[in-house]
């Protein structure tokens, strides 16, 4: 029996043995690739992005996105993706995107993309996210020169700063500038148009089981903390789920509604008592907005869109 | 009898695995096939080489591992319920896995399977403690182990409503993908498969004796205490290694062993080897079927598998309530 327990505990020894050394190898991999990287000429593109450094040898032509915001990215420089990872759903392109949209393949669910159409397109630049996509880097690489960005936990400062790498890995670097130029200018002038901002404020998706706080750590939350609007929530969470009675504890002075479905639990709440006990409900000041503006499309033309919402909704009457 | 159906299971894993290299999004003839196999610059090359072939491997891998995880625990507890599933172990490595998708999502890609492993032989190390050191009959040691498994899913629920936003890469690790695994996956499992298989072959004298209940096994002069010891370990290890790969893919492990049984009958030098290639078939196929059905986007294989596999489930109950009936 000893003997067999020695056996046993060998063959155990052996194969984290054998395991740590195929980690090793792969580390040793990683390395001789981003020196065989360095020593590449001038006249390219070096991006330096989330996991590494990517060279372009030239700008690239056909362009494979994987998130929405990437899209409004590439809008605004007046490219076009030859493939959108879109969830298969056109619809969720906010408006603006989808007209100036022309012909791309659907590569499927932003989570899991499908990475033989991706292949098969052919891109000469993919535009990844490191959430959903850090696992399959190392594939996408081999496919087309990679880049990742953390766009599924940026708020809005950091999609400024994300947009910026978008425009460089896309050769614009300077129309990147140009157009984000442009950007603040039009977010200041529409905080004119808002004038006072004292209001708490609470963006929230909606559907039928809940209701889904944007704080102040969102994407969403924090663009509304940058034009000058008060988080009521004030969660360590981005998204907290709140009841009917938290989000009366929490009082916002107005709301936007994000809706995901047609029906949604604020349905139900309307019946509430409650819900008139609510400032933004006792002031008129809860709106229902696109969320595939507010929530989606997380880059400058989304971003307009939300400021133009607001100045409608709260400007200066 | 037992050549041909091992000849004809062998040969069906053959053909899966060809199926597999040529269905997807991207349809590859068997001829485009062929030479993209051969010649590493053709069109095809990437998607042959890099994606299709190591998910092709991984299937059969995990599907060998789950498999046999599963005979070892059905022998050992001696009830043809039993699976990595139903004894809280693909659980615990969801309940680990969820953990780092939610609280580290932006992790390096390793410490998930990582994780996932942990969690499995935590849920070991809990099966020793609560059945006060496995001397607990085998139904009772089951019994222990749903409970552990209901544990951890109860966490798994308390995640994912924690964090509803975010439940979605979530609820895929959880059903089982073989999306985006590459060869850095394969080199990972194959040394565990590898080393662990020929290791369960060749427990099949003592898996034959537990079959016939503890009275005998001690009889027989086999110390059972420390056997089940063993043999759960050897079963963990399969079946944690399998799942941290592919994630929570339960129903091969209880599936496989079922199909292989009514085959070759209860003796474990056949049931083992047959258990792990219908498993690996199982497995295959699922992901073919998951990847062509709904593009651009996949079906997981987990949820595939356990759709082709359930009814033959639902038959087999109903087989055994006639006979017994």
């Amino acid at each position: 029996m000893q003997h067999r327990m020695k056996r046993m505990f060998g063959f155990v020894f052996m194969s984290i043995f054998i395991l740590s050394l195929i980690a090793c190898g792969n580390a040793d991999e990683n390395e001789s690739k981003e020196e065989a990287l360095k020593e590449t000429k001038k006249e390219t593109i070096e991006i330096n992005h989330e996991l590494g450094k990517t060279v372009l040898e030239k700008a690239p032509e056909k362009i494979v996105v994987l998130e929405f915001s990437y899209t409004d990215a590439l809008m605004t420089l007046d490219v076009q993706p030859v493939g959108v990872a879109d969830d298969d759903d056109p619809k969720l392109f906010m408006d603006k995107v989808r007209d100036q949209l022309k012909e791309y393949t659907s590569i499927g669910s932003r989570y899991e993309p499908n990475i033989e159409m991706i292949s098969s397109l052919q891109p000469d630049l993919i535009i990844a996210d490191l959430n959903h996509h850090k696992d399959i880097y190392d594939q996408l690489n081999k496919i087309a020169p990679t880049i990742v960005l953390d766009d599924h936990q940026a708020d809005y400062n950091q999609m400024l700063d994300n947009y910026l790498v978008i425009a460089k890995a896309l050769g614009k670097e300077e129309e990147g500038k140009q157009r984000l130029e442009e950007h603040h200018q039009k977010i200041e002038e529409a905080k004119q148009k808002i004038g006072e901002t004292t209001l708490t404020v609470l963006p929230a998706v909606t559907n039928p089981k809940g209701f889904f706080a944007h704080s102040d750590h969102s994407y969403t939350g924090s663009f509304l903390l940058n034009i000058g609007f008060d988080d009521p929530v004030k969660s360590e969470d981005s998204y907290p789920q709140l009841g009917l009675e938290q989000l009366v504890e929490t009082n916002p002075q107005a709301i936007f509604l994000l809706p995901a479905t047609e029906e949604t639990i604020v349905d139900e709440w309307g019946k509430n008592p409650l819900w008139q006990e609510i400032d933004a409900v006792q002031n008129n000041k809860v709106f229902t907005v696109e969320r595939r503006d507010w929530a989606l499309s997380r880059g400058l033309l989304g971003s307009e869109k939300m400021i133009e919402d607001i100045v409608k909704h709260l400007g200066d009457q | 009898m037992n050549k041909i159906i091992f000849t004809f299971s062998c040969l069906l894993m053959m053909i899966f695995s060809l199926l597999s290299l040529s269905v997807g999004a991207v349809s590859i003839s068997i001829p485009d096939l062929w030479y993209s196999l051969l010649q590493k610059d053709t069109s095809f090359s990437f998607i042959v080489w890099e994606y299709r072939l190591p998910r092709v491997v991984i299937s059969i891998l995990s599907g060998f591992g789950l498999a046999v995880s599963g005979v070892i625990l059905q022998s050992l507890v001696r009830n043809p319920l039993a699976s990595p599933d139903v004894i809280g172990l693909t659980k615990g490595a969801g309940f680990f896995a969820a953990l780092v998708i939610f609280l580290f999502p932006s992790s390096p890609s390793y410490v998930l399977p990582a994780a996932a492993l942990t969690g499995a032989f935590l849920v070991f190390i809990l099966l020793l403690l609560l059945s006060k050191r496995l001397t607990l009959s085998p139904d009772a040691f089951a019994l222990v182990g749903i409970a552990i498994g209901a544990v951890f899913q109860s966490g798994i629920q308390y995640l994912l409503v924690k964090y509803p936003a975010d439940i979605n890469m979530t609820l895929l690790w959880l059903s089982g993908s073989l999306w985006g695994r590459g060869w850095s996956e394969v080199f990972s499992l194959l040394p565990w498969i590898l080393i662990l298989l020929p290791v369960a072959w060749w427990q099949y004298p003592k898996l034959n004796v537990f079959q016939l209940g503890d009275e005998y096994s001690q009889t027989l002069g086999l110390d059972i205490i420390r056997q089940r010891f063993w043999l759960l370990l050897l079963s963990v290890s399969l079946a944690g290694v399998s799942v941290a790969s592919v994630g929570s893919i339960g129903f091969i492990g209880l599936i496989a062993p079922h199909i292989a049984r009514k085959l070759v009958g209860g003796r474990h030098q056949l049931l083992i080897p047959l258990a792990a290639i219908i498993g690996a078939n199982l497995m295959l196929i699922g992901d073919s079927i998951g990847r062509i059905i709904i593009v651009p986007r996949e079906v997981p294989v987990g949820i595939m598998t356990a759709i082709i596999g359930a009814p033959y489930f639902v038959y087999l109950l109903r087989r055994e309530h006639k006979r017994k009936g």
